[in-house]
């Protein structure tokens, strides 16, 4: 996002947080608008109308199956549908109105979008018309979801799919291997909490307008983070008062997180780590200072972002969960990881890590705790990797955190037997909290060579140059 | 918690505080391009900064106090150093070459010495054919305290003809120098009224400047990491060279053969470079170009100069040279064309190479003797 889209954004947010009346509607139809405004452009591919449309209808259909029966009537939801509707018609109808700068001109022809529209929606009559979903149906929408997110993850099936669209269009592929599709990582990972918790029988009743919103919510959209749908739900219906501290709290943190992003994260991309300065390097003292700076321009861009999101939904009266606490003042891995994208390790820790873990220690012949701890750290992580992109180059990153986090736990084992009694003066524990931190910062940026560079080969050599071997 | 702050007045008092700044800023000007933190936490860079275009390694500055600070010239010269600044276009700073392919490295990775003392090139050569241009560069670098500067120039160096962002940037010392040595630029007049407004003074009007101006800065790290400032990726593999054959007309600039080209030329520019420069002594060097051999080419020495405004040239030149009593030599033709790069002026590294053992001789005699 730009500071004049941001700017534009903020004006909008404490239009809509004012309003006393109408105004989950008034959010769901600038979220779902923004999802259109945001949506990057690609060539030779357009899909700037259909990948919104496609968001806000895969969301509409998460709701159908995850949401209670009793929250499912037209009644109460129907003002909900007719927004969306609109907001898509709205968009469509842009073929006419050009108004380029705002919104996709090459829109489908209105049949065509009224034909899908009416599939669309008879899917959802009848799928609500079903009753309560049964778990295979649940895990089903799971499977499709990671599979989605798959296929646009991994370049190979990315530039395939793009080549299919291409030809169907009749034009060349170009060598596309992204499918720029705005907030898809995060829309799909609050679609699976959803799910996941339906099946754990967690899941509140929601209404549509509000899961919508909870999903497609226009501050979280591009960058996170990403809350869980009762905490969103609760806040957004007790809106906090946009009084004089709810000014200063917005405006802080939309100031902090525009100079983060805007001046600190941008003035240090000139001089981050890329592939030709690690190509070129000739000093291993100052090849350092590069990589350095890639690991604080990746947490200014990052966290100055989250500053934005989160000052922009308490214009709205919502409060974002926090996304970063200090990451890089941790003094071990595990600190790290429970203060970096937060939400995200949150998530995993939750869907993942943890029912692994009891899985793998509740069998009648429980695998021993270290392995335990190994398989259920790297997989994590490796998790975690492949949510960026399925590259070798995530998978890698995956597997230096997971052995990281496991060598870090059983030294914490080890040493707290060992050296816990002589680390009891002030000094001495600042001396271990300075070299933990120490390390840990060093280790977190060398793992951020295999997001830096192209390759884990270039990855490798810029390891060795960094040791001064190469 | 904070009850106590009001948001609107927070916002009016910002708002005066941001008028305020800007209001002193335009007011007092501070030399903010003289700042750097080259040759203190940097080392200085080898050529000026210009930009090659994949902005990766430098920032294009214009503003020569930025350029000269950041280059290492600025550094103090030490008591056994000889300090030979190399002045010219972009065959001196060395297009298409790395900097230590650049004519000033290869010239002081020979080591020359003599009388105890060694003998330091600095490049100081920068993309843009301008006399003017020139002279700001040397009026700035003769407080480095140089033993001698050598001037390479060519013809499209002596007759000035637009305003570029560098004498844009340098607008004060240009008409200053234009004034007082009565140099001759048909634009003057353009880049008269060229004077900034008092917004354009401001810390928001100089936005962009300032902005680039920190870059060049940050850039400080890349320096001392990788020692380059420009992305080899282009070169030299994408290097087109020069061709034998040449187009099949006359013109030079839209001039026709019957210009008396001598008239445009300000050769001022050098009088007044001399007098800058004082005791230094000056070398004046005609920079060697790719002569072609095929089609046209008894009308066209290469894609730049057809052979009248050339011949015109080097005439005048000797003249002016003989009569000022320059130390000037004419290395015209004394490069073999395939020691070319892209252009009938850029040298390859090798071509450089023999321009410096053409050069090198005379530099010797004039430092030592």
């Amino acid at each position: 996002m730009a500071i004049v889209e941001i700017a534009i954004l903020a004006c909008i947010a404490v239009f809509v947080g004012w309003l006393s009346k109408g105004r989950k509607l008034a959010l769901l139809a600038v979220s779902a608008l923004v999802l259109y405004w945001l949506q990057p452009h690609q060539e030779p591919v357009n899909l700037m109308f259909w990948l919104p449309t496609l968001t806000v209808f895969i969301t509409a259909l998460s709701w159908i199956i995850t949401a209670k029966p009793d929250s499912r009537g037209w009644k109460e939801n129907r003002a909900a549908v007719i927004v969306l509707l609109g907001v898509i018609t709205f968009v469509d109808l842009n073929r006419f109105f050009q108004f380029d700068w705002f919104f996709p001109v090459e829109t489908p022809r209105l049949q065509w979008i009224a034909l899908v529209i009416l599939l669309v929606s008879g899917m959802a009559f009848t799928l609500a018309r079903l009753g309560k979903f049964n778990r295979f149906v649940l895990m089903l929408a799971v499977v499709a979801l990671i599979g989605l997110l798959a296929l646009i993850k991994t370049p190979s099936m990315a530039a395939w799919l793009f080549e299919a669209m291409a030809t169907l269009r009749g034009k060349e592929a170009g060598g596309q291997s992204s499918l720029a599709w705005l907030g898809f990582s995060y829309v799909s990972f609050r679609l699976l909490h959803t799910i996941f918790d339906r099946l754990a029988g967690r899941l509140p009743s929601v209404s549509l307008a509000e899961y919508m919103n909870y999903v497609i919510f226009f501050p979280a959209i591009t960058a996170g983070p990403i809350d869980r749908v009762e905490r969103f739900v609760a806040g957004l219906n007790s809106p906090l008062p946009l009084d004089a501290e709810g000014w200063v709290d917005a405006g802080q943190r939309i100031f902090t997180g525009l100079f983060k992003k805007f001046v600190v994260a941008d003035a240090l991309a000139w001089i981050a780590l890329n592939e030709t300065f690690a190509r070129d390097a000739q000093s291993t003292g100052w090849l350092w200072t590069l990589l350095y700076a890639y690991s604080l321009r990746i947490y200014f861009d990052f966290s100055g972002y989250t500053d934005i999101a989160i000052g922009l939904g308490r214009l709205l009266g919502v409060r974002l969960p926090e996304n970063f606490d200090k990451p890089y003042f941790k003094s071990n891995l595990t600190q790290f990881w429970n203060s970096w994208h937060i939400t995200l390790t949150q998530w995993f820790r939750s869907y993942f890590f943890n029912p692994l873990t009891r899985a793998m220690r509740s069998t009648s012949k429980p695998v021993s705790l270290w392995v335990t701890i190994l398989v259920s750290q790297v997989a994590t992580m490796v998790l975690i990797g492949l949510w960026h992109g399925v590259t070798v180059n995530f998978i890698v990153w995956g597997l230096w955190h997971g052995c990281g986090l496991f060598i870090q736990n059983r030294w914490s084992e080890f040493a707290r037997a060992r050296f816990s009694a002589r680390a009891t003066s002030l000094s001495s524990q600042r001396l271990f909290q300075f070299a933990g931190i120490f390390l840990t910062f060093n280790f977190v940026s060398l793992g951020w060579l295999f997001f830096a560079l192209p390759s884990p080969e270039s990855a490798w050599n810029a390891m060795l140059k960094l040791a001064g071997v190469l | 918690m904070r009850s106590d702050v009001h948001p609107l007045r927070l916002v009016a008092k910002a708002l005066l505080l941001f008028v305020f700044v800007n209001a002193a800023y335009a007011l007092a000007q501070p030399p903010v391009s003289s700042l750097s933190l080259y040759n203190v936490m940097f080392p200085g860079r080898m050529r000026l900064p210009f930009d090659d275009g994949s902005s990766t390694y430098t920032v294009m500055i214009d503003d020569v106090s930025a350029m000269l600070a950041s280059h290492a010239v600025a550094k103090p010269k030490p008591e056994d150093e000889y300090r030979v600044l190399l002045i010219g276009d972009s065959s001196v700073w060395g297009e298409t070459l790395l900097p230590n392919e650049s004519i000033s490295e290869q010239w002081n990775a020979l080591n020359n010495q003599c009388n105890g003392k060694t003998i330091k090139f600095y490049n100081l050569g920068y993309p843009h054919p301008s006399v003017i241009k020139d002279l700001i560069i040397v009026e700035e670098s003769v407080e480095y305290d140089p033993d001698l500067i050598v001037w390479f120039t060519t013809l499209n160096s002596l007759i000035p003809r637009r305003i570029s962002a560098f004498m844009d940037a340098n607008r004060e010392d240009a008409l200053r120098l234009m004034d007082t040595y009565d140099l001759a630029f048909p634009e003057r007049e353009t880049l008269i009224q060229l004077e900034p407004s008092f917004y354009q003074r401001t810390i928001i009007g100089q936005r962009s400047y300032l902005n680039r101006w920190f870059k060049l800065q940050l850039l400080g790290f890349v320096w001392s990491a990788d020692r380059t400032d420009m992305d080899m990726q282009y070169f030299p593999e994408n290097v087109e060279g020069n061709s034998p054959d040449v187009e099949d007309h006359v013109l030079y600039r839209q001039m026709e053969p019957t210009t008396d080209l001598q008239k445009l030329m300000v050769f001022e520019a050098f009088a007044a470079g001399q007098e800058i420069a004082g005791v230094t002594p000056i070398l004046f060097v005609n920079e060697p170009m790719f002569i072609a051999s095929g089609e046209n080419s008894d009308l066209r020495y290469n894609r730049g100069y057809p052979r009248w405004a050339y011949d015109q040239y080097r005439e005048a030149m000797r003249e002016e040279a003989i009569r000022s009593q320059w130390k000037y030599l004419d290395l015209w033709n004394t490069i073999p064309p395939e020691y070319f790069s892209d252009t009938a002026l850029h040298l390859s590294a090798e071509g450089e190479r023999l321009l410096i053992e053409q050069v090198d001789p005379l530099v010797k005699s004039m430092l030592c003797q």
